[in-house]
């Protein structure tokens, strides 16, 4: 009889704990899903009260957003900012972030506290000089004013990520090489770089990332033709009201890049958004 | 003679090499990078914020006010950076605490549980966090839109009937915060789950053998060891929640009236439609400084060794 009630605690306990994942997992992915059901539908459909669960899924909003928009160039302008821009503060950035990791020097805290605050300072105190310095530059309206911009946010993270992915690195093997004859140089290129490469691409993936959700300073810098994808999907707010249909089409192909790419990079995810303070 | 060009030190993980030029060769571009890119933006706005700047207004001039776009923010009446901070403040606090205890739940659940598809739900949990925050903003505006959205209609049907979520000072608020905690959670869930995961094993044993009981075990033994976890991630989100800036902005501009104006959106609205970039540098500075302290106490709790 004992057995049976035990039995019984254990089960209800399992449900329980079941029941509640499955709550909040719910909470995080319907919305997801429900605007992903919104994108197939017409727009009469879409306005439809009480709300449409069951409908025949249509392509017309993907069509009309392609058609009737610049979303297309908008996709190209952010995958050529955002792939610019990772490339160029992974180059620049794992440079330093050897330098940290493999030399003492003073004053090592002060800098890796300046990097940090690049992540702290509130994003509208930077507009006024950097678009001042774009318009003076004659850089308004160009998407290499945006991928400057965008090393600010992007070197922060590629020197704190990369320079715990070659602090991983046993020293021994630097310096067997260094041994061997090796230039500084040619240790960093032929033997850290090959070992860390798993970290490059996971850096790159954030830079991604981050560059291709950037909305404000994308907002700021960029009006007339170079708009990137965060742009273009804020210029829906029209006249008339929004056109939730392109809404929910164009928030869904911007998200899916995204996605993909953040599947790739799950192992690193954490160690790169804490910047490295927390390690699988 | 041989002279070697190198030190080893077999006590650091450092490489001593004596030419100081290697040294300048890897750290001068990212310096030099990051300083013309941060320190120039840093100055001006200091600069501009001692200066009374209007762009609406050219014909004044851009004359040296001293300290006076700062006792702006604190002095005279009807003052919107004191009611920004309040719901700044608010917007922070809530947020922080409702997804640093949901995070935490769902780490626990997800590890000390024994889910089956543990690998999964943690690939879907990524997706609200990885998400553009616009497209973020955009989605959930649909979502409490009054005439097509889905959650003025499952509130009716439970039997509240709101007019507006975003249309009303309270209500905008707390939809804006909601979709905070929404969007970041998961954060906080996936780095509470990294930490629960490197926890080690011997404690929980010795205390299960001495017959503590589930509560017991949690309070004394995994709470205290997830520390470090739990500070790091309530200083990200608290960083990242003073700073939120797109997604209020997309949902509500700065709410009906000024109910969800919190300091950065405050900010760009003074600097960008007001056009008074003076008082705008001056509220950056001011947040800056704010969020230096929390940066300071980052740095002190985590102990980290640079």
């Amino acid at each position: 009889m004992k057995l049976r009630s035990y039995y019984r605690y254990f089960l209800l306990k399992r449900f329980l704990v079941y029941f509640a994942t499955f709550i909040l997992i719910a909470f995080f992915i319907l919305p997801i899903v429900w605007v992903l059901l919104t994108s197939f539908k017409t727009r009469a459909q879409i306005i439809q009260m009480p709300p449409l669960f069951i409908f025949s899924p249509t392509l017309s909003q993907y069509r009309q957003l392609f058609q009737e928009t610049s979303f297309a160039q908008n996709l190209l302008n952010s995958l050529i900012v955002s792939t610019s821009a990772a490339l160029i503060s992974l180059a620049i950035g794992t440079l330093g972030a050897y330098g940290l990791a493999r030399f003492d020097f003073r004053g090592k805290p002060n800098v890796a506290f300046w990097v940090l605050s690049t992540r702290m300072a509130p994003p509208f105190g930077f507009l006024v000089p950097f678009y001042l310095l774009m318009r003076d530059l004659h850089l308004l309206d160009t998407r290499f004013s945006l991928i400057v911009i965008y090393q600010v946010f992007n070197l922060a993270f590629v020197i704190w990520m990369m320079r715990g992915f070659f602090s991983e690195i046993p020293v021994e093997i630097e310096e067997s090489a260094l041994i061997d004859g090796c230039s500084p140089l040619g240790v960093f290129y032929r033997v850290s770089l090959p070992l860390v490469l798993p970290g490059l691409v996971a850096t790159f993936i954030f830079c991604f990332i981050m560059s291709w959700n950037e909305f404000l300073f994308a907002f700021t810098m960029v009006r007339q033709t170079r708009q990137t994808v965060p742009v273009g999907i804020a210029a829906y707010v029209g006249l008339m009201g929004i056109r939730w249909g392109q809404m929910a089409s164009a928030g869904m192909i911007a998200t899916l890049p995204i996605l993909i790419f953040s599947f790739i990079v799950q192992k690193h995810l954490v160690r790169g958004l804490t910047l490295g303070a927390v390690k699988r | 003679m041989f002279r070697p060009a190198y030190k080893l030190r077999h006590q650091k993980r450092i490489l001593v090499i004596k030419e100081k030029r290697y040294l300048y060769i890897f750290l001068i571009p990212t310096c030099a990078t990051l300083a013309g890119l941060t320190l120039y933006p840093t100055a001006y706005t200091v600069y501009v914020s001692f200066h009374q700047v209007l762009l609406t207004k050219p014909y004044l001039g851009t004359p040296f006010v001293w300290f006076g776009n700062y006792l702006n923010a604190f002095a005279g009446f009807n003052i919107p950076f004191l009611e920004s901070l309040k719901i700044t403040l608010i917007f922070t606090f809530t947020s922080v605490a409702v997804s640093l205890g949901i995070g935490l739940g769902i780490a626990l659940l997800l590890v000390e549980g024994n889910i089956r598809g543990k690998r999964i739900i943690q690939s879907l949990l990524l997706i609200p966090m990885v998400m553009c925050p616009v497209v973020v903003g955009f989605f959930w505006r649909f979502m409490y839109n009054e005439t097509v959205g889905i959650i003025p209609y499952l509130l009716r049907a439970i039997g509240f009937s709101p007019q507006t979520i975003l249309g009303k000072g309270s209500s905008a608020l707390v939809g804006v915060i909601l979709v905070d905690i929404w969007e970041w959670t998961p954060f906080v869930a996936i780095v509470c789950i990294a930490g629960l995961s490197a926890l080690p094993v011997e404690p929980f044993e010795a205390a299960i053998v001495d017959g503590a009981s589930g509560w017991k075990i949690f309070r004394y033994i995994t709470l205290p060891m997830l520390r470090p976890v739990i500070l790091v991630a309530l200083l990200f989100r608290t960083m990242d929640a003073f700073r939120t800036f797109d997604s209020i902005y997309i949902m509500t501009k700065g709410g009906p009236g000024t109910a969800t104006q919190t300091l950065t959106l405050l900010g760009y609205k003074i600097g960008f439609e007001f056009f008074d970039i003076g008082t705008s540098s001056a509220y950056a500075i001011l947040m800056l400084i704010l969020a230096i302290i929390f940066g300071n106490i980052y740095l002190k709790l985590i102990g980290r060794e640079i």
